[in-house]
């Protein structure tokens, strides 16, 4: 039984332990402040939701009274909501996104909203208008990122659960780097009403928790048709934990073999001893090649489609109907101030490349040949899946970068990082789970199932995790 | 594909903001990055190929009514820096 099942228990045998359960929370929110995790503490208003939790509602669901965070790109009703970015420094939303209403009904107590690459455009956490989020474990290391805020306060048992978003791997990434779980669904399986779009077509959802079991817990709470967000998907089976079943390992998983050499030499020794130790435990892991020239378009593809994406998702935010607003001698002047002063440089520059690839003259060669890229990338994976029933993946190509590296542009992704935007590119679920530490970092391997094979991927997940007992 | 930094400037014109020098200098290098990778890309053989749009193949919009729900205006309008009355004040 893992963290909120254990939890559930001790709040029903000794309902007090709800308001423990808080204190304790925010007691280790307050000791990674310097992280640089948090932008809004709610310990006041969680304060007052635990105590309005009565016995009843906590026997009805085992979310109530847990302790969670929502990455602030979350719209909640009445607090502010910024997206990491100036613009946005004392936008209020006026309604609640879907997730965040539906933890409200099953009485999950929000505690704080987290910090992140702005608007989600970012993978390192070095990129909010709040300063760089540092690495629970080594705070001259970046968390990872968009997700970066999340990923730490989840590590740091500051939360019991959070919510998050991933359009590249901003879930699954930053889990890695801080050593904790993060699970993106299948596409449109949570409603992302009230998610600040970055790249509809590759948006998700995702959580983060300690163990898969604890995800499995909210996820089963947060998956729903949802008549507001028209791109909902609905599975032909409810998620519940108690429907999952001991995953057969004798059916196939296969790793993509080119991808390995990719890894920096302990991490590669570290995934390569937990892909024996796992077949050493009876999985069936077989080596495959994954086509090259697809695995080495999926960086440009990503790009080109979420930037062009991105351009016009936030064409509307002008500062005059909402959002930080300058002064100007006319209309055109008032905007380029408002945008100028508004926008990190980090999302002026995929702008700009984003309506380069989105113009006239260039979104055949650009845009148009890489969304028939992405459907090659997408074939390809779909074709393994008629063989195998997962896909595994080094969780990421390194430990967490230190920050200095980052700024300085002496961090560079590869292939192997790539590969796990295939998930988006294709919507299927994805995991990324603990499995150990290099040089005192988190590493960790990644699983990957077809489109909907959500209970598949997560009873696979579990299978792992108890055998690999990562603390 | 090459691109100059007037043009990159007159993109940002169309997208109403201003980028710093150094960052002008970044695009122009990421620029030259894409093409070279964008050529690599381009002996990738994707005739007869549907661009995909969207991830899911099986996928089916959730559809609705189209109910009026209403809104506070004053609640809508106060994140709003100015305001006259019930107007939101461009200039």
């Amino acid at each position: 039984m893992e963290k909120i099942l254990k939890l559930h228990q001790e709040f029903l045998a000794s309902p007090e332990q709800v308001e423990k359960n808080l204190e304790v929370c925010h007691k280790n929110l307050l000791k990674i402040k310097d992280t640089n995790s948090t932008l809004c503490d709610l310990y006041e208003l969680a304060k007052i939701q635990v105590r309005l939790i009565t016995k009843k509602e906590l026997e009805k669901n085992p979310l109530a009274g847990c302790v969670y965070t929502l990455k602030d790109n979350i719209s909640t009703r009445d607090i502010i909501t910024t997206g990491g970015s100036r613009f946005l420094n004392n936008y209020t939303p006026t309604f609640n996104a879907k997730v965040y209403d539906d933890l409200l009904i099953a009485n999950a107590v929000c505690l704080a909203k987290a910090n992140l690459d702005e608007f989600g455009l970012g993978g390192t956490g070095t990129f909010s208008a709040y300063g760089v989020v540092k690495n629970f474990y080594n705070k001259d290391c970046i968390a990872g990122g968009s997700s970066s805020g999340c990923a730490n306060l989840v590590a740091a048992e500051a939360v019991n659960f959070a919510i998050g978003t991933d359009t590249g791997d901003s879930v699954r990434k930053p889990a890695t780097f801080t050593g904790i779980v993060g699970f993106k669904p299948s596409y449109g399986l949570i409603s992302r009403y009230g998610v600040f779009p970055y790249s509809p077509s590759l948006d998700h959802v995702g959580i983060m928790t300690k163990h898969v079991e604890d995800a499995v817990v909210v996820f089963e709470n947060i998956i729903k048709t949802d008549y507001r967000d028209f791109t909902t998907q609905t599975l032909k089976y409810p998620i519940s934990l108690q429907n999952f079943v001991a995953f057969d390992k004798k059916q196939p998983i296969a790793l993509f073999a080119n991808l390995i050499d990719f890894l920096e030499p302990q991490e590669k020794l570290s995934f390569k001893n937990t892909v024996t130790f796992l077949k050493e435990n009876g999985f069936v892991i077989n080596e495959i090649e994954f086509p090259n020239d697809l695995l080495s378009a999926i960086d440009l593809t990503y790009k080109i489609i979420s930037y062009s994406e991105a351009t016009s998702c936030y064409a509307n935010i002008t500062g005059i109907t909402f959002g930080e607003k300058q002064t100007g001698n006319n209309y055109d002047e008032l905007l380029f101030n408002n945008r100028t002063f508004g926008f990190g440089d980090q999302l002026k520059r995929r702008f700009v490349i984003g309506a380069y690839a989105t113009s006239k003259e260039h979104s055949k060669d650009l845009l148009v040949k890489s969304q028939k890229i992405r459907h090659m990338i997408v074939a390809a994976a779909a074709e393994v899946f008629k063989n195998y029933q997962a896909i595994i993946f080094p969780g990421a190509s390194s430990v967490a970068p230190l920050i200095k590296d980052v700024e300085d542009n002496n961090y560079h992704t590869n292939i192997c990082d790539d590969a796990l935007v295939i998930a988006n590119l294709g919507g299927f679920p994805s995991i990324s789970i603990p499995t150990g530490r290099v040089n005192h970092l988190p590493v960790g391997i990644n699983l990957m199932c077809d489109a909907k094979q959500d209970q598949k991927l997560l009873e696979l997940a579990i299978a792992i995790e108890k055998e690999v007992k990562y603390e | 594909m090459k691109i100059t930094k007037l043009e990159i400037k007159q993109l940002e014109e169309a997208l109403y903001f201003r980028v710093s020098e150094k960052q002008l200098d970044e695009l122009e290098k990421e620029f030259i990055e894409i093409s070279n990778k964008m050529d690599q890309l381009k002996s990738i053989d994707t005739d007869n190929i549907i661009p995909m749009i969207f991830p899911l193949v099986d996928f089916c919009n959730v559809l609705r009514e189209d109910v009026i729900e209403v809104s506070d205006s004053d609640e809508v309008l106060s994140n709003s820096k100015d305001r006259f009355g019930r107007y939101v004040v461009v200039e």
